[in-house]
């Protein structure tokens, strides 16, 4: 029982530790971006071995042992591409969400990631008793992501609906107006990591205006919302990303633990 | 099973400690720059416009939270002006009342008696006397309570922005354009408000006219008196000087101005000993009241000055953040619905007396109050329920009453009496009737009533005769005003009632009558109600504007 919240914990400070000081950072310079180092690193080289070890498993029931095939069909370049694809997207997404939210929602987000760290321990243990590794590991992490993500998902869209604020100017701005609000919002900074934020700014600068363009129609607020709130799967699957992380490559492997985890294997 | 995987609990850790330290020093660094930079205004402002060292974090206010501070401010400005204007008032007032023995000295004069003969020129007099340099002292009252309005309100937005400030989450750029511009309108409409105090001024015109004219009935009285005496000096001197021969007439003048003189003077000191008292207390109240009136008026004109004050910030408010919930509030079909609701209501309580019942008008409040928060509909949902405190009121403004006095009394002969309304009396003045055709007795009045309130309404007449003792008769009826305006088109209706007087033979004044409505002379009683016009609503419906 203590594991499973070990691991969460570790998780959870990782990802606080470096949001804090990438945002700390950003105020002065887009070389914060080094902050998200470490969380990059860690995300990437849990989610090589979550997508790489189930494509071995498949192999080796799928290929014969006297396959030519076999040295090159050995899922590294699909590894690379789907876990740099998956790092980028959520850190990146992650990273964004933590320059412009409030205290409170990145007090509830730390809480769903926390939640869907440890969701993923008591649910790896569950499946480990019907699957063989690495597939309960991989069954785990798909299933507990879904059971957070959705709840988590209508969590912030209610919060966001109902307390997030948004700029008064909004009401009356034109589109190139509601842009540049949006743009406003970042760092003035002409380099690199400011403009891809502001960038993202500006796209969602640009929604908001649609919302309130058609505003007669209150379903596009929640729509707003919910989009929004589709960052919690970016959030659950990186928390449980680095809960495999946190168990296969920080805390020690006791036998115990293996024991109370895989039972008798 | 896999092959085990190498452990990185170093590198996890050794990042968790770097970065942690570093966050640590950057908000350590942070916290001191900001302290330093609170040190002089100067280099803090610079600060903000680096958006950087010092500030971590932007806080932006929400439009509740902004209105929250814009209204306490409101509220403590208008709690400081309260208290300061009685004594404002009385550093006004002390040199008038100061001026009240002076004159009266020079009212209890000779050459005062004289001049109080004229109204005019009593009041010039009372004017110059009392009221030198009245009216520039009010106007320092007034811009001293510009003064006090404007930094009590200014003073306290700017500490809630420095207390925002001191929890190490400075003001956001919207929060601070919202507050910014609050305080440039606020600076703005102070002087313009304040000045309906200086329709209270001419007051000092009219207290001196008023007391003038009470000073001159008096003087014109002793007048005849003295007159009087001076024909009786003037009659005595030609007496005694009928023996001075051809000079007789001549003697007789200055016997006759001789003995005015004795008398005015006599009787200006012996009223001066009887009454001198009793003029300065009643100089002394009349200017109580005048102050009472202007404190009134400056607590009136400061209320008015602060809801100014509110419906510029609600409308800075409105132009502030906003959430999704509200937005999806602003112009959608259900938000419209609701604010079209309340303003044909409210517009229709405006055009016609009848939409005035009193459960049509709780049941407008409450849904009036229930919106009173919603920031699309707020300000509108506000002015409909402060607009509404005088929907209940009724003016009646005239009443008819026609008849005739029971069939054994009727006699060619005067009738006077009164009328009483819930309490409030109009006098009727003395009419003569004839037997045969009774009487039209037409009343003006200013009779508040509530819609609420039950019509309670009573004639009292005295026939006035003129050998034997006059006869008293009275008479009562009642009616619920609710049920007597549900079909007034309008906002004036005229009810048609009637009453029953009867003979009270005991009587022997008009407090004396006993009332009956069971039986007697059926009188026919017509009472004109108008309601008060409700005031046509500022701010439009926001599905207007799309």
């Amino acid at each position: 029982m203590v594991r499973p919240v070990q691991i969460a914990a570790l998780a959870t400070l990782l990802m606080t530790v470096s949001l804090c000081l990438w945002r700390l950072l950003f105020i002065y310079t887009d070389w914060a971006i080094l902050a998200l180092g470490p969380l990059a690193i860690f995300v990437f080289t849990s989610m090589w071995s979550l997508i790489l070890e189930p494509w071995r498993a498949r192999l080796k029931l799928e290929l014969r042992e006297d396959s030519t095939w076999r040295n090159w069909l050995t899922g590294h370049i699909r590894t690379f591409f789907l876990s740099s694809i998956f790092t980028l997207v959520s850190v990146t997404l992650i990273a964004w969400q933590a320059l412009r939210v409030s205290n409170i929602n990145a007090a509830i987000l730390l809480c769903i990631f926390f939640v869907a760290a440890l969701a993923f321990s008591f649910g790896q243990r569950v499946l480990s008793q019907h699957f063989n590794e690495p597939f309960a590991r991989l069954y785990a992490t798909s299933v507990v992501m879904w059971c957070v993500a959705i709840p988590a998902t209508v969590c912030i869209a209610l919060v966001s609906y109902n307390f997030s604020t948004m700029p008064g100017e909004m009401i009356t701005a034109d589109f190139r107006e509601a842009l540049k609000i949006g743009l406003m919002q970042s760092s003035s900074r002409d380099e690199w990591i400011s403009n891809i934020v502001a960038l993202l700014d500006g796209y969602e600068a640009v929604k908001l205006w649609m919302v309130i363009q058609m505003r007669d129609y209150p379903v596009l607020g929640w729509f707003f919302s919910l989009d929004a709130a589709i960052f919690s799967f970016f959030i659950c699957r990186t928390g449980i990303i680095l809960a495999q992380f946190s168990d296969a490559r920080v805390l020690s492997h006791s036998k115990n633990y293996k024991k109370e985890l895989f039972g008798k294997s | 099973m896999t092959k085990e995987k190498p452990n990185l609990a170093r590198w996890f850790w050794g990042s968790i400690i770097f970065m942690a330290g570093l966050s640590i020093f950057l908000s350590v660094a942070g916290v001191i720059r900001q302290s330093v930079d609170a040190t002089t205004v100067d280099s803090a402002e610079a600060n903000q416009g680096e958006s950087g060292l010092g500030e971590p974090t932007a806080t932006e206010l929400s439009a509740v939270e902004l209105d929250n501070l814009l209204s306490g401010a409101n509220l403590k400005a208008v709690n400081a002006v309260i208290v300061q204007i009685e004594p404002l008032l009385e550093e006004v007032y002390q040199p008038v009342y100061l001026a009240i023995p002076k004159f009266a000295d020079y009212y209890y004069s000779v050459p005062g008696q004289m001049v109080a003969l004229s109204q005019k020129k009593l009041r010039v007099k009372l004017e110059e006397t009392l009221f030198g340099g009245f009216d520039k002292r009010l106007s320092s009252v007034e811009s001293k309570l510009d003064n006090i309005f404007s930094s009590t309100f200014l003073s306290s937005v700017e500490d809630e922005t420095a207390e925002i400030n001191a929890s190490n989450n400075n003001s956001g750029a919207l929060t601070k354009a919202a507050l910014d511009d609050v305080k440039g309108h606020a600076r703005k409409i102070i002087v313009a408000d304040l000045a309906i105090i200086a329709g209270t001024k001419i007051v000092a015109k009219i207290i001196a006219k008023k007391f003038a004219a009470k000073l001159a009935i008096k003087a014109v009285a002793k007048g005849s008196g003295k007159l009087a005496a001076t024909a009786t000096g003037l009659g005595t001197g030609a007496a005694s000087c009928a023996i001075a021969g051809p000079v007789a007439v001549g003697c007789a003048v200055i016997g006759g101005v001789g003995a005015f003189l004795l008398v005015e003077y006599g009787i200006v000191k012996l009223d001066s000993w009887w009454s001198r008292a009793d003029f300065e207390n009643d100089l002394r109240t009349m200017i109580d009241e005048h102050k009472h009136t202007v404190k009134l008026e400056m607590e009136k004109a400061v209320k008015f000055h602060a809801l100014s004050v509110q419906d510029m910030s609600a409308k800075v408010v409105e132009q502030h953040d906003f959430t999704l919930r509200e937005l999806s509030g602003v112009g959608n079909a259900e938000t419209c619905n609701i604010a079209t609701n309340l303003s044909t209501a409210y517009d229709l309580m405006r055009a016609t007396l009848k939409e005035r019942n009193s459960a049509a008008i709780s049941a407008l409040r409450e849904a009036a109050s229930e919106q009173a928060g919603n920031l699309s509909i707020g300000r509108l949902a506000q002015e409909i329920t402060q607009n509404l405190t005088v929907a209940e009121q009724i003016l009646v403004k005239s009443i008819k009453i026609t008849g005739n006095l029971p069939m054994p009394q009727r006699d060619d002969r005067d009738v006077s009496g009164r009328f009483e309304i819930n309490g409030k009396t109009v006098e009727i003045p003395k009419i003569p009737i004839k037997e045969g055709d009774g009487f039209v007795i037409e009343l003006d009045g200013e009779i508040n009533l509530n819609i609420k309130s039950n019509l309670d309404y009573r004639i009292l007449l005295e026939q006035h005769r003129r050998i034997w003792d006059n006869r008293y008769f009275g008479g009562m009826g009642k009616k619920k005003i609710s049920d007597v305006i549900d079909t007034a088109d309008g906002l004036v209706n005229v009810i048609n009632t009637t009453l029953k007087i009867s003979h009270d033979e005991s009587a022997e004044s008009l407090e004396d009558i006993r009332l009956t409505s069971q039986e007697g002379q059926l009188l026919f009683v017509s009472f004109e109600l108008h309601a008060k016009p409700l005031t046509e609503l500022k701010a439009g419906s926001i599905c207007q504007q799309d």
